[in-house]
């Protein structure tokens, strides 16, 4: 039994530079197991930097990277693999394969990691693709589906692996509103029946609301406010301000 | 003196390269034998490659020997030299003709089109999203292509030489009267052990070239659409010189022996 405090996601003073443009400064953030993080911060600001340094796609430049106690990148090959197996990571772009159909999105890392029968896999794939709504396009190619469906997809080809870890890069980005909100219910829902640890990056304060237990604002290079969405929307702060007030200027 | 330094940062980055190069071979090396294997990969991509090159390397092979023939045929005609042309035709074809051009071939077709893939997948994180769901890209997208390219391209060089010896023939049938037996022993029986097994194993390092500057371009193409076009053209670019330096290499080699 693990303790309902123990931090999954912990980073600490991570730095990361790009060709002397300094994007991360400081970062900080303990992240408990099964809570959902969410990272809010103006476009460019490093936020889809911060997740892929969590996954061990960029290394920092300074600073740790601990996740389920350990450093990653501290880990052997074999270890830095099952560590990957545990960590789900939807991009922003989707990143579907374009080679393979939506079905072998699917399939690809299930076969390779599981040993199912032709049907549990049959299963698994229809399953997952009728929780993002997309059972419909299971034959397509991905040149054919939509940009918001492509991140669907990219959702249930990450979802189906069962990860306990959860990052999102702006799940809901390109959906309609009434998708945006099946989606971020989707995102609630799985966290809340597998006790994923997620973290979060969007712009979509209905997004926000609905799954956010926490709320990191990003601005240049570091968190500046890191608490309960009720405490950071009080904020006076007008860079803070500034996302919650954004969803009434809209329309 | 700033031309001068930039011409040293550009040296310094051409050394980078080719250290980078080096690595990702050896990396094909440790990677290639260890399993899980990607066997499926392999073959699909042994047949998309040879696919994507055999019409090309079709029409090549036969006009070579054509060409080479009728070209020859005036010159040796000269010296009552005729009955020379098969063997002077298939040593050269398989020594040095076929498979210098039909790998600089390869490189143009392969090259560009593993540039080109690997380097898509790359800008619209297709692979890091495979690294993240633990799969071992390197193993799917590389290991695969180079290994394909490895078998492939030997292969295409043996079928585009036996095309050139038929194109040979048909340009000698066209203007004498030659039979397919005579043709044929006289185009074989000066191929030695010499004429076949260097310029084989020599085919086998033209694959592996094209299939890893393809997959190494692709694979480290930097962020932005324009770089794919870029990967794809420089690896042809690179591949096309590294396969003549080797040639040069090849031939140093197995004249000594
Ligand atoms: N691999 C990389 N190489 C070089 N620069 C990079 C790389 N990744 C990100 N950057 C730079 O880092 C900065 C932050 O990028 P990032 O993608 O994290 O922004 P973001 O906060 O996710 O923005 P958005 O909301 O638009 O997605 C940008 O200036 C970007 O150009
Ligand atoms: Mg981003």
């Amino acid at each position: 039994m693990q303790k309902e405090t123990e931090n999954i996601i912990v980073l600490k003073n991570v730095c990361k530079a790009f060709a002397s443009v300094e994007v991360l400064k400081n970062i900080n953030i303990d992240i408990k197991k099964g809570e959902t993080a969410v990272v809010l911060g103006k476009s460019g600001t490093g936020k889809s930097v911060i997740l892929q340094c969590i996954v061990g796609l960029l290394k920092p430049d300074r600073g740790e990277v601990n996740v389920f106690g350990k450093n990653i990148f501290g880990l052997n090959e074999d270890e830095f693999l099952e560590f990957r197996k545990k960590t789900g990571f939807l991009f922003q772009s989707g990143a579907l394969y374009d080679s393979m159909s939506v079905r072998e999105n699917l399939e690809f890392p299930l076969i390779r990691h599981f040993n199912l029968s032709k049907s549990e896999l049959k299963e698994r794939v229809a399953k997952s693709l009728d929780e993002v709504g997309l059972l419909s396009a299971i034959d397509k190619m991905p040149s054919e589906v939509s940009g918001g469906m492509r991140k669907r997809i990219g959702l249930a080809r990450t979802l189906i692996l069962a990860p306990e870890i959860l990052l999102y890069d702006e799940p809901t980005t390109g959906l309609d509103p009434a998708t945006s909100r099946d989606i971020s219910h989707l995102i609630r829902k799985v966290q809340k029946e597998r006790n994923i640890t997620s973290v979060v990056v969007t712009h979509d304060m209905e997004c926000v609301d609905i799954t956010a237990d926490r709320i990191a604002v990003l601005k240049s290079g570091e968190f500046v406010t890191v608490g309960l969405p009720e405490d950071v929307k009080k904020s006076e702060d007008p860079y803070i301000k500034s996302f919650f007030i954004q969803t009434n200027e809209k329309y | 003196m700033n031309s001068f330094n930039s011409a040293k940062s550009a040296l310094y980055k051409k050394i980078e390269t080719a250290g980078d190069l080096m690595a990702f071979s050896f990396r094909y090396f440790r990677e290639a034998f260890k399993p899980p294997f990607e066997i499926k990969e392999i073959f699909k991509q042994f047949y998309i490659l040879i696919l994507k090159s055999l019409p090309l390397v079709s029409i090549t092979g036969l006009i070579l020997g054509l060409t080479l023939a009728l070209q020859l045929k005036p010159t040796l005609g000269k010296f009552g030299a005729e009955s020379l042309i098969p063997s002077l035709l298939s040593v050269s074809i398989f020594r040095e003709i076929g498979p210098i051009i039909i790998s600089l071939i390869c490189a143009g077709k392969m090259g560009s089109a593993i540039g080109a893939e690997l380097g898509s997948m790359k800008v619209t994180e297709q692979i890091a999203a495979m690294e993240v769901s633990a799969v071992r890209p390197f193993r799917y997208l590389v290991v695969s292509r180079v290994t394909a390219a490895i078998i492939g391209v030997p292969l295409l060089i043996i079928y585009a030489d036996s095309l050139s010896i038929l194109g040979g023939f048909i340009a000698l049938k066209l203007q004498s009267d030659i039979s397919i037996p005579l043709y044929i022993s006289l185009a074989f029986d000066v191929l030695g052990f010499g004429d076949i097994v260097p310029s084989l194993l020599k085919t086998f390092a033209f694959g592996f070239t094209i299939g890893i500057v393809g997959s190494y371009k692709g694979y480290n193409c930097s962020r932005g659409t324009e770089s794919v076009g870029m990967a794809a053209n420089s690896a042809v670019v690179l591949s096309s010189l590294l396969i003549i330096l080797l040639d040069m290499i090849a031939v140093q080699i197995s004249s000594l022996f």
